[in-house]
């Protein structure tokens, strides 16, 4: 039994009116939602720093006297200038693991027979984050590098006195037999930031 | 004459085929240009103990279109209200990074005779979330619609590395 003409053309018509409904159903579905996307990216950048704070004069002074009386022992004057801040901003790549401050004897030497040491202190103030490093304790101070703030992670201490590690100065005599009268002497304390 | 009133139908639906293409299908399509990077940014710390500067804006911006789909509308144009929402999907982020965004422009009209567009809104910076939030809106299709990014928040404390997050604009019908 085969279909007329007229039938042929209701299902032509069935199958028109079909596909149409699904265009109107996925041109309206494509119409309402459409994306772009915009990559954004930057690249912060490895930072070590360090200085010493307050700048003007960082200076400090001691003095070996001889006492009053005789028998004693020389008098020792300890630094005046008991008030330098350390400042430094850190910054490392996955790879590092942290960074430590070392000081050292770069310039002029220290008299004989005396001991000069330096102490920093625990981090304070209010305009630093971040891992902020742990002071080594009382160091001596000789023509090698020594750390004296160690574990530096990323971080930053604010900037001038009162931020950062105050450094404390102190001398004694190791040898007095070795303590010759000397006009004035002068040495420079380098302060360095390395990578561990 | 029952089939000649059949073939009128059919004749009928056809055209009704294309007018819902044209109606529904001939959208508006939505492109990004642009280098949407923070790289000419200068990241500098000038005194030991500080941090990075608080805020830096990009030197570069981007440019986002709604084009017409159809030839048609290319020509004459043709009013569809649509409106942008935008957000981000972080690749390598960090939360105490904000990252905002504003127009900067109106763009040009996407057809050669039809009017011009309209586009309101989008004019302040607001910050890019991970959850779509309005942009701005407008009618009729535009092209390189500036706009501008700033990022502000990159601290030492995150670390010497790259990071990288996609910002995603959807534009629905309005």
């Amino acid at each position: 039994m085969g279909m007329n003409k007229s039938d042929k053309m209701k299902k032509v018509s069935f199958f028109i009116w079909f596909a149409y409904f699904l265009l109107l159903l996925s041109a309206k579905a494509s119409a309402q939602v459409e994306e772009a996307e915009a990559n954004v990216y930057f690249e912060l950048p490895q930072v070590a720093l360090v200085d010493i704070e307050p700048d003007l004069d960082n200076s400090i002074h001691f003095s070996v006297n001889t006492s009053a009386e005789s028998g004693e022992s020389p008098f020792l004057e300890l630094p005046a200038n008991n008030d330098l801040w350390i400042n430094y901003s850190s910054s490392l790549t996955t790879a590092q693991n942290s960074r430590s401050i070392v000081a050292e004897i770069s310039q002029g030497d220290i008299p004989e027979g005396i001991r000069f040491y330096l102490e920093a202190s625990t981090f304070s103030g209010a305009g630093g984050s971040g891992q902020v490093g742990q002071p080594s304790g009382r160091i001596e101070l000789n023509s090698q590098p020594r750390p004296i703030i160690t574990n530096i992670g990323n971080c930053y201490t604010g900037d001038g006195i009162n931020n950062g590690h105050r450094l404390s100065f102190s001398i004694d005599v190791s040898d007095y037999s070795r303590v010759y009268s000397v006009d004035e002497s002068s040495f420079v304390v380098l302060y360095t930031i390395t990578d561990n | 004459m029952k089939q000649l009133i059949i073939m009128k139908r059919t004749i009928l639906l056809v055209a009704f085929i294309f007018t819902a293409n044209y109606i529904l299908g001939q959208d508006l399509r939505i492109e990004v240009s642009g280098d949407a990077n923070f790289e000419n940014a200068q990241y500098v710390v000038t005194e030991a103990g500080e941090d990075f500067p608080s805020s830096i804006t990009s030197s570069s911006s981007i440019y986002l279109s709604l084009n017409y789909r159809s030839i048609w509308d290319g020509i004459f144009g043709r009013d569809i209200p649509w409106q942008i929402f935008i957000h981000k999907s972080d690749l390598e982020w960090n939360n105490n990074l904000d990252l905002q965004i504003l127009r900067d422009g109106n763009g040009s009209r996407a057809s050669i005779l039809g009017p011009n567009p309209v586009v309101t809104s989008g004019t302040n910076y607001q910050t890019i979330t991970n959850n779509p939030s309005f942009f701005f809106r407008g009618r009729y299709g535009v092209l390189n619609i500036p706009l501008n990014l700033k990022l502000s928040g990159a601290s030492l404390t995150m670390g010497a590395r790259q990071f990288e997050t996609r910002v995603v604009f959807t534009v629905y019908d309005d």
